[in-house]
């Protein structure tokens, strides 16, 4: 009872004017710099930072929120209709979402994105406020032998995301690995595969390979299959006719609810964050579907579940920080030290000294989400309308942005040139039957896991055994081992079954 | 094995090869950098790329190695290709990357839409103009005076 007076306390914080407004202005622009590629959220908080410092601090935290899980939704946008993440946990939506587009169902997908978001924030809104600050003080178990060990799993569960091969899933995850281990060595400070070059020191930034990888890859397929102007594709522009039918919502209330609560966990472990809950959830998805070959084709399962995973673990993201003081990703290291700048020092006692802060955030996300479905749905018609503009007038617009978002994430022409190169790999790799999606999750997720697989081992003195002493890591290890053993046993049985001779 | 099969087959293999060749350098610039810190007994900052380097060589020797295709294998865009719209992209594309600073964003926007509006999707003349007009205009106004991006701005 205790909590929901909280709650209470925070949405008379979150529903007076200022707070509103403030709430508005950061879900528009989120979504903005969500649709717009490269200039994503982290880069965004960090440019508003200074005008955070004229508002007073509760109000700061409720913009800087609404930027946060604003730009969740909008990178969403660009992933259905033109196969550009605007985010990094927009790649995922890429995979059914293009597809449905592809099929003419682009405002279906749309429109359940926005459900399934509204949907999980208020799950993780209620997630944060009943279990939230006690969970989060949990999440301390997770050291870096732990973590490194989860993102092993998750390394393996990238590999269902990928179509075809899944031998060549692997050798994407490999690559992927590879790429990400470019740049300046942080512990030691040595330069690997940097030839010289300043701009490979930072390493590549990952909003430029999923744009070369997805969005120009795509267009370079598309212009090469095109032989005449196509017909753009017929949509309705009633709403009530752009909007999800009975049937698909049947096919996506189990996808969001379990996305839902599995963002709402994933977002609350240091390390986490919106990444891994989508594909986490397009991985649980596909391996609980009927009919898993959907997947990847247009499936509503595999957009409804990720959208929903990552909006409710940008969401629970904002509990270690604001209980623990811990950072889950660069967004909220941003955040972190606005807070800071506003004289707040977020830790177990914020709750008691700051409540009009952290209940205020709270049930500000609340009021945040609604206004991004009050605000997106009528629009989705809108958005679709972009599918009627042809094909020879669109790609040479989308070259221009992508050009434009690239060069904007740090002024330098090079992150263009590298783009375009990520593009002619990736258009390389599906000529090849190659899907990039692994390629890209994994390069995420080796950023993570070098460092902590480092600090692992350094922890156990060099000896890998101290991945298999903590319970929590050598059960996500057993977890890895049956899922890389399980086919190959597979396999094998059937292999011995061919070679047996019938009596 | 059919034509398409084995064409497959040979891509797989080129694809295999080249793995193995970027497998083979990141390993040795692994071993390079070293696996392990001789002073501290850390890892060292070979370790990661070079583990890496190994599961893509030993990857790419098996698909090396396989007999044929998987039945779900297929890669995208097979069909007849339009090459030369596609050669075309490429160098608009490298074009826009290349030119962007010496030129700045208002003229190598308006070359690269012109040239691919009206040389590759042969969009009529009066349409390309205005398309790449409101282009240029739209992109300024938006990120130049609204996100404050500081766009190269070339010669002029």
């Amino acid at each position: 009872m205790e909590v929901l007076a909280q709650l209470a306390a925070g949405f008379e914080v979150a529903l007076t004017p200022t707070y509103l407004l403030l709430c508005l202005v950061g879900v528009a622009v989120g979504t903005a710099v969500g649709v717009l590629p490269g200039l994503g959220p982290t880069a965004t908080i960090s440019l508003l930072l200074p005008v955070t410092l004229a508002i007073d601090r509760t109000g700061a935290i409720i913009m800087l929120a609404g930027i946060y899980y604003g730009a969740m939704y909008g990178g969403s946008i660009t992933s259905i209709l033109v196969r550009i993440p605007g985010e990094a946990a927009s790649i995922v939506t890429c995979l059914d979402g293009y597809e449905m587009a592809r099929r003419g169902r682009a405002s279906v997908a749309l429109g359940m994105s926005a459900f399934g978001s509204f949907i999980a924030g208020i799950v993780a809104t209620l997630g944060i406020a009943a279990v939230g600050p006690a969970l989060a003080t949990h999440a301390l178990a997770f050291g870096p032998v732990e973590r490194a060990s989860l993102i092993l799993l998750g390394l393996v569960l990238v590999v269902s995301v990928a179509q075809g091969s899944r031998l060549k899933a692997y050798m994407m995850v490999f690559a992927g690995l590879l790429l990400s281990s470019v740049g300046i060595d942080l512990v030691s400070g040595t330069e690997r595969f940097t030839y010289g070059s300043p701009y490979l020191q930072d390493g590549f930034n990952i909003a430029v390979l999923a744009m070369g990888l997805f969005g120009i890859s795509e267009l370079l397929l598309l212009a090469e299959r095109r032989q005449a102007q196509a017909e753009p594709l017929a949509y309705s522009s009633r709403l009530r006719d752009l909007l999800p039918t009975r049937q698909d919502w049947r096919a996506s209330a189990g996808p969001i609810g379990r996305g839902s609560v599995l963002g709402f966990l994933l977002g609350l472990l240091p390390g986490g964050g919106a990444v891994i809950a989508s594909f986490a959830s397009y991985v649980v998805e596909r391996r609980l579907a009927r009919e898993p070959e959907r997947f990847g084709k247009g499936a509503i399962e595999g957009l409804a579940g990720p959208e929903s995973a990552n909006n409710a673990a940008a969401q629970s993201a904002f509990v270690p920080l604001l209980c623990l003081g811990l950072p889950s990703n660069a967004v909220m290291g941003v955040v972190l030290g606005a807070l800071m700048l506003h004289g707040v020092t977020p830790g177990p006692r914020l709750m008691e000294t700051h409540p009009e802060l952290f209940w205020g955030v709270i049930a500000s996300m609340l009021v945040g989400n609604l206004m991004l479905v009050v605000l997106n749905v009528p629009l989705v018609g809108v958005f679709v309308a972009m599918l009627r503009v042809p094909a020879g007038i669109l790609a040479p617009l989308v070259v221009l942005f992508c050009g434009i978002g690239a060069y904007s994430l740090n002024n330098n022409a090079t992150d263009v040139l590298a783009m375009m190169g990520f593009g002619l790999l990736g258009y390389a790799l599906r000529k090849g039957g190659f899907d990039p999606a692994p390629l890209l999750l994994a390069f995420v997720l080796g950023r993570m896991f070098e460092p902590l697989l480092r600090q692992g081992l350094i922890l156990g003195y060099g000896d890998p055994m101290v991945f298999l002493e903590s319970p929590l890591s050598a059960s996500f290890l057993a977890g890895t081992a049956l899922l890389v053993l399980w086919p190959l046993a597979a396999w094998l049985v059937r292999l011995a079954r061919r070679r047996t001779p019938v009596r | 094995m059919t034509d398409a099969s084995l064409a497959a087959r040979r891509r797989d293999q080129g694809g295999a090869l080249l793995c193995l060749a970027v497998a083979g350098y990141g390993a040795w610039a692994g071993l390079g950098w070293g696996l392990r810190d001789d002073l501290t007994g850390e890892p060292g900052s070979g370790l990661f790329p070079f583990l890496a380097a190994l599961g893509l060589g030993a990857l790419a020797l098996v698909l090396l190695a396989r007999p044929g295709l998987a039945p779900d294998e297929e890669a995208e865009g097979d069909g007849p290709p339009n090459r030369r719209r596609v050669a075309g992209y490429v160098v608009a594309l490298l074009a826009y990357a290349l030119l962007l600073e010496p030129l700045g964003h208002l003229l190598v926007t308006a070359l690269v839409l012109s040239f691919v509006m009206l040389g590759l999707e042969f969009v009529r003349p009066r349409t390309a103009i205005a398309i790449t007009a409101g282009a240029v205009l739209f992109s300024w106004l938006l990120f130049e005076r609204l996100l404050q991006v500081p766009l190269p701005r070339g010669p002029f």
